[in-house]
């Protein structure tokens, strides 16, 4: 509905994607108070019932819930994979993020394989806001935490990239775990913010993606 | 067309701020001089559950007030500040230099430091509801709260008639919590009680490792959260998560649960609170508030009260810092408060979880 009502307007009157991105911003704030005016700005768990079995792995024990999490991480990034490289609509997903430009000149309807790839994303983090709704509860400010670290995490595998923000994923994930583990949980963050900076530092382009010349 | 909808648009915005802060500051009718008194507290948010009550035991307090044969005409005005320091920061410069009033009481302890200054500077009395004693600094702050040292007294007594040996302290990095954590510590140390404190920072929803961390580290056998929710119902719901059946108990916290299944689900818990008023009086502010919470209705309802008796005793507005600062104990709703610098201290009480809701026992 927003690809419908709002971005594809603005990308018909020419918008960059830095309009994009601002109205985007600005979209979410509409949405979050929008959540707070209807819902209240108070904290909601989804519910008791997975977590409330644990699974033991041998090396380490999860709640039910983080374990579904962890095989819909890997489950999403394979049905990702096979769908983007195996399917008609896959492959004109990836000429239209090759260049949108002469995926249009050569006849495809550029409009609706961006409409595709917004639902699909959109199902997507539906899930995760379920998933992390059963983990830990959730609040209508919830999602910018979210959003920041998903984007450190395709900064650090590679941006343009689904297997980067995969092991991008995964390596912020263990990073700052491992952070709490060893020192304590003020360093969670602190974590993400030195290895976001570090890697635009040292290697901006990311794990996988080549670096580009000028 | 576009232009005329959002000039409009901008009229109506502009216009509905200016109705709603004239009916906010609207002056009442009355012929007495009036004493307007600026409150911010916690209105909204997930620490509404603790400023919304207050905010009824205030109105209360100011019905009695105003229906007396008084001097003045006291009148309220509500500020919500989210229990957030920075729209706490904005909403005291309002009220002191727009609504220009007379004195001030503010919830919790990260306002409670915004506060202070401003009030300091302006030379209005200013009573904040918090645990965090720095807040009273200087001539014009005081503090109407049970203190961290009389509830660490109470809880140091509880843990060592239970028989416990171990306790880990969950703390949040805030400066009412800290306050409580520094003097239970203390106290726990004084009597040779192993103890260890984890310090959390706000907005941490996981805390599984660190919980882990705890058993490994000292084998607690209780637990001390001190948190405000959602941190709090996380924190116990990822520690039963975990398999652990361990005691959990706080100071003040679980007369703050903004989701009182978690409550029932502490059914037989034992825990540590600020004074709690009881009678007529705090019947009728329940009442008032359609709700059973009690927590902070006291000291809502006698911070206004002090102010409302140093007003009238004082030869003027401005001798009644001077009314307040000569006050050295004061019987209100939660009994006899006494004065320690410019803290109005009060009993710390034992509270028991009986049927889903915090009870005043002696537990034995």
């Amino acid at each position: 509905m927003l690809e419908a009502l709002a971005y594809k307007p603005m990308r018909l009157h020419g918008a960059s994607p830095m309009i994009l991105l601002v109205v985007s911003l600005g979209l979410y704030t509409v949405f979050e108070a929008t959540i707070s005016l209807i819902f209240g700005a108070q904290y909601y768990t989804l519910g008791k019932a997975l977590n409330a079995h644990q699974i033991n792995l041998g090396i380490a024990t999860m709640p039910v819930i983080q374990f579904v999490t962890i095989i819909l991480f890997f489950g999403f990034y394979i049905g990702l994979r096979i769908f983007l490289e195996r399917t008609f609509i896959g492959k004109q997903i990836r000429a239209v993020h090759d260049s949108t430009t002469l995926a249009h000149i050569i006849g495809m309807r550029t409009d609706r394989i961006i409409l595709i790839v917004s639902v699909i994303a959109g199902a997507i983090l539906g899930v995760c806001g379920i998933l992390i709704g059963y983990d830990v509860g959730m609040e209508p400010t919830m999602g910018f935490n979210w959003l920041f670290k998903g984007m450190i995490s395709a900064i650090i595998g590679g941006m343009r990239n689904l297997k980067g923000a995969f092991w991008g994923a995964l390596f912020l994930a263990f990073s700052e775990n491992i952070a709490v583990w060893i020192f304590a949980s003020e360093w969670r963050d602190l974590i993400s913010f030195i290895i976001f900076i570090g890697f635009l530092y040292v290697r901006p382009q990311g794990i996988f993606q080549k670096k580009v010349g000028f | 067309m576009k232009k005329i909808i959002l000039a409009v648009a901008a009229v109506a915005v502009v216009g509905l701020a200016v109705w709603r802060h004239q009916v906010i500051t609207r002056a009442p009718e009355t012929d007495k001089p009036i004493v307007k008194i600026g409150v911010l507290a916690p209105l909204s948010g997930n620490v509404a559950i603790m400023g919304k009550p207050v905010r009824g035991a205030i109105e209360v307090a100011a019905a009695d007030l105003n229906a007396r044969d008084n001097r003045y005409f006291y009148q309220i005005i509500f500020e919500d500040h989210l229990n957030e320091p920075m729209r706490a920061a904005t909403i005291v410069k309002k009220l002191v230099f727009v609504d220009k009033v007379d004195a001030l009481i503010s919830f919790n302890a990260p306002p409670g430091h915004v506060v202070a200054p401003v009030a300091e500077e302006n030379k209005i009395p200013h009573i904040s509801l918090c645990s965090d004693a720095k807040v009273a600094s200087g001539k014009y702050n005081f503090i109407n709260w049970t203190q961290p040292e009389s509830e660490a007294r109470k809880m140091t007594e509880m843990i060592k008639k239970k028989g416990y040996k171990s306790v880990a302290l969950a703390v949040l990095n805030h400066q009412g919590a800290l306050a409580i954590s520094d003097a239970l510590v203390s106290e726990l140390n004084a009597v040779g009680i192993q103890n260890r404190t984890w310090t959390f920072n706000g907005g941490v929803r996981n805390f599984r490792i660190e919980i882990e961390k705890m058993k490994r580290a000292i084998a607690p056998d209780l637990y001390m959260v001190l948190f405000f929710d959602p941190e709090l119902t996380l924190f116990i719901r990822q520690l039963r998560d975990s398999g652990a059946k361990t005691d959990v108990t706080g100071i003040e916290t679980f007369s703050i649960f903004s989701n009182p299944a978690v409550l029932s689900e502490l059914e037989g818990a034992w825990y540590v609170d600020a004074a709690e008023g009881s009678g007529e009086t705090m019947e009728r502010i329940k009442a008032h508030n359609k709700s059973e919470a009690t927590f902070d209705l006291g000291n809502g309802y006698d911070s206004l009260m002090i102010l409302a008796k140093a007003f009238e005793a004082a030869p003027d507005k401005a001798g009644a810092i001077d009314v307040l600062a000569a006050m050295t104990e004061y019987d209100g709703l939660l009994g006899r408060l006494t004065r320690k610098g410019n803290v109005f201290d009060s009993e710390a009480a034992v509270k028991i979880i009986r049927g889903g809701k915090a009870v005043v026992e002696e537990v034995k």
